[in-house]
């Protein structure tokens, strides 16, 4: 039987020095009767200094007094139950600090008397340090999204909000709480919702949604342009489990395209000055040399009338070009209305002629009578066709024929859906159909043309094949921005020496909206 | 004005050219009633018909036409009508550009104007441009 007991007893000996735990076992004055090896390293401790010491001997005081390690044992002893601890730091002497979760448990003898308690510490430093780095990350990604500029939303699969950032708060003016489990669509603009909610629920399909441009309703009735990027959140099985909307607030950048294009408009005044002058000394003229013939003649009847009819027409004459100027020089208004394409196109011209005769420049108007309206922006679109004439005189350098041609696309009035708009399905050579709007103007030149190498750079910023202060090169990106805009397109043919034709194509009123991405 | 000149005046046949027909009409009042007989065009190709029928001692051009620039109006109405004398009109160009001012000093043109004008002004450097020509 002793035998068998021994060999018990070397082998739990055996156990106790493998385990990864630190074991000490202490008696009722608290000295320890046995360290396993485990607590010796970590403790850096050899035997003969710590067994038989007292536990206040063999931890620092400090550990003591904040564990009330020493009255817990009592306890033990005392109530001969096990003692849930908790979480100790203790650093041995030359090592970093390590944090271990201790726990005491009574030990008793064949009479059931507790003789000893057993302090068993785990090292749970690395647990610990690892349940931080994941607290870390969550808070550093939290505070990416919180800080990001843009307006980060969480939703669930059904397009139910659960997270919205700071940006999104700033933009909308509505807390984060008040939109907690409201669907994204029904913080957007009333005509817009069907758009988002359509766009959610293809996205929660697992369809890949573009990018798009929906504005938010905010408070008092306003609104923000935002442009959304959106994208599903999958699980590692590839399960949706919800949706991200990303946005951008676009007002600063509507805001500085407004300036630019004014500041490119004011541009484009500079060059039209000279011809405008000339435009107006004219009727100066008249009218001045026709009042000092009335003065001159006071008694001649016939030339007082003949006189004050063409100073009055020379009046009228000089006041539609000021007010022409006026109209253009004026900051575009946001808005949108119902636009005269034919209208649009004899003012603009109104205010170049002058700077076509200047320059030997004779202009053909081939306009459609029964031309349908066009939505549009009144001031960006003369800033288009601004644009598009001076560009022709700029390639007629001695002089030519710019023929305006204003016409509904013949191939697109072909196919009329049911709504009775005429559109078209035009399959161009990237091979992909694409919608094609119906109302056409043309500016065809008479001038040096446009090397084909050329041809694709024409509507980038800042190029520019004139000389240095014949203008900055912005003219055709700024109409190309301004065409996509009104989701019309712009295009551009030219043969060198033959010349060149810009055609701007531009979608009915009411139609525009329904381009399919 | 003396007699004498007034006797040329009252002879000389002026060719005024501007495509603004009012200002052709103003023009035309201006000088007939300082006795100058006077023919109208409003474009340059006009303007050489006019002087191959009649010859014009003076010609009032106005430097910017639709189909063809002042200067080389001048050169070729020159060209058919050697002794005509040129007053350069223009809404656009002032006295002191440099294209007038070496048109001035070339002799390419008598007398510059500039729109809007007095009709005094108009009648004054008619009848230098004429004395000048006379002297020389």
């Amino acid at each position: 039987m002793a035998e068998t007991f021994k060999r018990y007893a070397e082998l739990y000996n055996g156990i106790l020095a493998s385990i990864p735990s630190s074991v000490l076992l202490l008696d009722r004055r608290l000295r320890v009767v046995s360290a396993n090896r485990n607590f010796l390293e970590k403790a850096r401790r050899d035997e003969a200094a710590t067994l038989g010491r007292m536990l206040g001997e063999v931890f620092p005081p400090v550990l003591l007094a904040y564990t009330k390690l020493e009255e817990r044992v009592r306890e033990s002893f005392n109530t001969a139950q096990p003692v849930e601890g908790g979480e100790m730091t203790y650093r041995a002497p030359g090592l970093p600090a390590r944090v271990y979760y201790y726990r005491l448990t009574p030990i008793r003898d064949d009479d059931g008397v507790v003789e000893n308690v057993m302090l068993l510490m785990d090292d749970i430093t690395e647990r610990v340090r690892l349940g931080e780095e994941v607290r870390r990350a969550e808070r550093h990604l939290a505070s990416v999204v919180e800080s990001a500029n843009d307006i980060v939303v969480s939703m669930d699969s059904s397009g139910r909000i659960k997270t919205w950032n700071r940006a999104a708060e700033e933009v909308s003016g509505l807390r984060s709480g008040e939109v907690f489990g409201r669907h994204l669509a029904d913080l957007c603009t009333d005509e817009l919702q069907p758009n988002m909610r359509s766009l959610l629920t293809r996205l929660a399909e697992g369809e890949p949604i573009q990018n798009t441009e929906i504005n938010l309703a905010i408070k008092a009735g306003q609104e923000v342009p935002v442009a959304w990027a959106f994208s599903a959140m999958r699980d590692d099985e590839g399960h949706m489990v919800g949706m991200v909307a990303v946005g951008r607030d676009l007002t600063e950048r509507r805001h500085l395209e407004a300036q630019l294009i004014q500041s490119a408009k004011m541009a484009s005044l500079g060059v039209m000055a000279g011809g405008i002058a000339h435009e107006i000394r004219n009727p100066l003229g008249i009218c001045s040399a026709a009042a000092q013939l009335m003065l001159e003649r006071p008694d001649d009847s016939g030339l007082q009338r003949e006189a004050a009819e063409k100073i009055y027409a020379a009046v009228q004459r000089a006041s539609y070009i000021v007010e022409n100027l006026l109209k253009f020089a004026r900051p575009p208004e946001e808005s949108q209305s119902p636009l005269g394409m034919n209208s649009l196109l004899e003012e603009t011209l109104s205010l170049m002629a002058s700077q076509a005769t200047l320059r030997q420049i004779k202009i053909e108007k081939r306009l459609s009578p029964d031309l349908p309206p066009v939505l549009g922006n009144k001031s960006l679109l003369q800033q288009v066709f601004t644009n598009m004439i001076l560009n022709a005189a700029n390639a007629m350098p001695k002089g030519g024929q710019l023929t305006v041609v204003s016409r509904v696309d013949p191939h697109s009035a072909k196919i009329v859906t049911p709504s009775g708009q005429p559109q078209r399905a035009d399959f161009s050579p990237g091979g992909k159909a694409e919608w094609r709007a119906p109302v056409e103007i043309q500016f065809i030149d008479t001038g040096l043309g446009i090397a084909q190498d050329d041809l694709n750079r024409v509507f980038d910023p800042f190029f520019t094949t004139m000389p240095v202060g014949r203008g900055m090169g912005l003219g055709l990106s700024i109409s190309y921005a301004i065409v996509q805009a009104h989701k019309g397109s712009i295009e551009v043919d030219s043969q060198v020496g033959q010349g060149t034709t810009f055609t701007v194509r531009l979608p009915l009123h009411g139609v525009g909206s329904q381009t399919n991405g | 004005m003396g007699w004498e000149a007034r006797q040329m005046a009252e002879k000389a046949s002026v060719l005024v050219v501007d495509d603004e027909p009012d200002l052709c009409w103003a023009l035309e009042n201006i000088l007939s009633s300082a006795g100058y007989r006077v023919t109208r065009a409003t474009t340059g190709q006009q303007a050489m018909e006019r002087s191959r029928e009649t010859f014009f001692a003076l010609a009032l051009i106005d430097a910017k036409l639709p189909d063809v620039d002042g200067t080389e109006l001048v050169l070729q109405l020159k060209a058919v009508n050697p002794g005509m004398v040129v007053i350069m009109i223009s809404g656009y160009f002032y006295k002191e550009d440099r294209v007038i001012e070496e048109g001035l000093l070339n002799g390419t043109y008598a007398g510059f104007i500039a729109k809007p004008f007095d009709l005094s002004e108009v009648r004054r450097v008619a009848e230098q441009a004429l004395n000048v020509f006379r002297e020389t």
